[in-house]
């Protein structure tokens, strides 16, 4: 086994923050296309809260770029899980994408995984500030904890790749941001187009409960979660079918907020 | 047969809504209004009795034999769902 000298990197994101370490026989390798992959998860202000080390088992199959990205890939999740656990019952974890405005006025998308999300984050991180497409971490005053990971992506018709927001000229991360526009997708309508659906207190809380990291365990969860949308307004459901189609709907409702 | 709704750390009601969303440590689960009268009412012990003459109070003149019936498929889903115990037959 060989340790790396990767041992300075530490990912900070959610209000947490994980120390990656990685072990193998191509740790060099490995580490290299980490570093690259986290650049923007390396500032400390994201992070905070201590959460469990991540190891890297870095022994390829073989030299192939599969093998690489799916290490790649796994350690994502690893992580993600790592700091998730570090704030569960904390603040609210949303499965969901975010973007904000310049000053810091932020919407997130709620969505279970494969249903755009990625996408989105990538369409409207060019003209917003991105802050994840996975995971949305939000303190019960509506501040927004970012996470800017890597976002797994299928470019040039190739196999996904782990691929930094930096490289796909993702608009900068603020240190932190306020949330003030919440909206579920919905990958179901017939045709390219969009339809908002508003709805009411209690199927809001339903809605988003599902789709949140351990409701339970988080004190009072269901008046903070009626708290926050006080503040962000009615949850929106949006039906659509194209994410291109959806992506200036969303920009549209971000401008006007807050 | 009486019963008794256990201790819920929280819970959600909204303006204009009959309805009540529970948090358990099984999920949420949201009660409709008998639902809700029922798991409200027995906050104290009560006889099934006497959640029938609740919900009769609460919902308007039914037959008595309808609003028993429907008071004992709720406080058996109630059971179901952990939120309230039978505390003798």
């Amino acid at each position: 086994m060989i340790s790396t000298g990767l041992g300075a990197l530490t990912v900070h994101g959610l209000g947490a923050s994980a120390e990656l370490r990685v072990e193998g026989l191509h740790a060099p390798l490995v580490s290299g296309a980490l570093r690259t992959a986290w650049q923007r998860c390396g500032e400390p202000v994201w992070g905070g809260v201590p959460a469990a080390p991540v190891t890297v088992r870095a022994d390829l199959a073989d030299d192939s770029t599969d093998s690489l990205n799916r290490l790649l890939m796994g350690t994502t999740q690893n992580v993600t899980r790592s700091l998730i656990a570090a704030r569960l019952g904390q603040l609210f974890l949303f499965h969901a994408g975010a973007v904000c405005r310049p000053g810091g006025e932020a919407l997130a998308f709620v969505a279970p995984g494969r249903t755009g999300k990625t996408t989105l984050a990538r369409t409207l991180g060019a003209r917003f500030g991105y802050l994840t497409d996975e995971t949305v971490a939000v303190e019960f005053d509506g501040t927004v904890r970012p996470y800017p990971k890597p976002l797994s992506l299928r470019l040039d018709d190739g196999p996904k790749w782990e691929t930094a927001p930096d490289a796909l000229g993702l608009r900068a991360t603020p240190a932190s941001a306020r949330l003030v526009r919440l909206v579920v997708l919905r990958r179901d309508h017939p045709v390219d187009a969009v339809e908002a659906e508003e709805l009411d207190l209690l199927d809001a809380v339903t809605v988003l409960a599902e789709q949140t990291s351990s409701l339970g365990r988080t004190p009072r969860g269901l008046q903070r979660l009626a708290a926050l949308l006080d503040r962000t307004g009615p949850l929106l459901v949006m039906h659509y079918r194209e994410s291109a189609t959806l992506a200036p709907v969303l920009a549209e409702l971000l401008e006007g907020a807050g | 047969m009486r019963v008794h709704s256990r201790h819920v750390a929280d819970a959600l009601a909204a303006p204009g809504s009959p309805d009540l969303l529970v948090m358990t440590d099984e999920g949420l689960i949201r009660l409709g209004p008998l639902g809700r009268r029922i798991f409200e009412h027995a906050a104290e012990p009560k006889t099934v009795d006497e959640l029938v003459d609740e919900a009769l109070a609460s919902f308007g003149p039914i037959p008595r034999a309808d609003a028993e019936s429907a008071v004992d498929a709720a406080v058996a889903t109630l059971v179901e769902a952990g939120l309230i115990d039978l505390l003798d037959e």
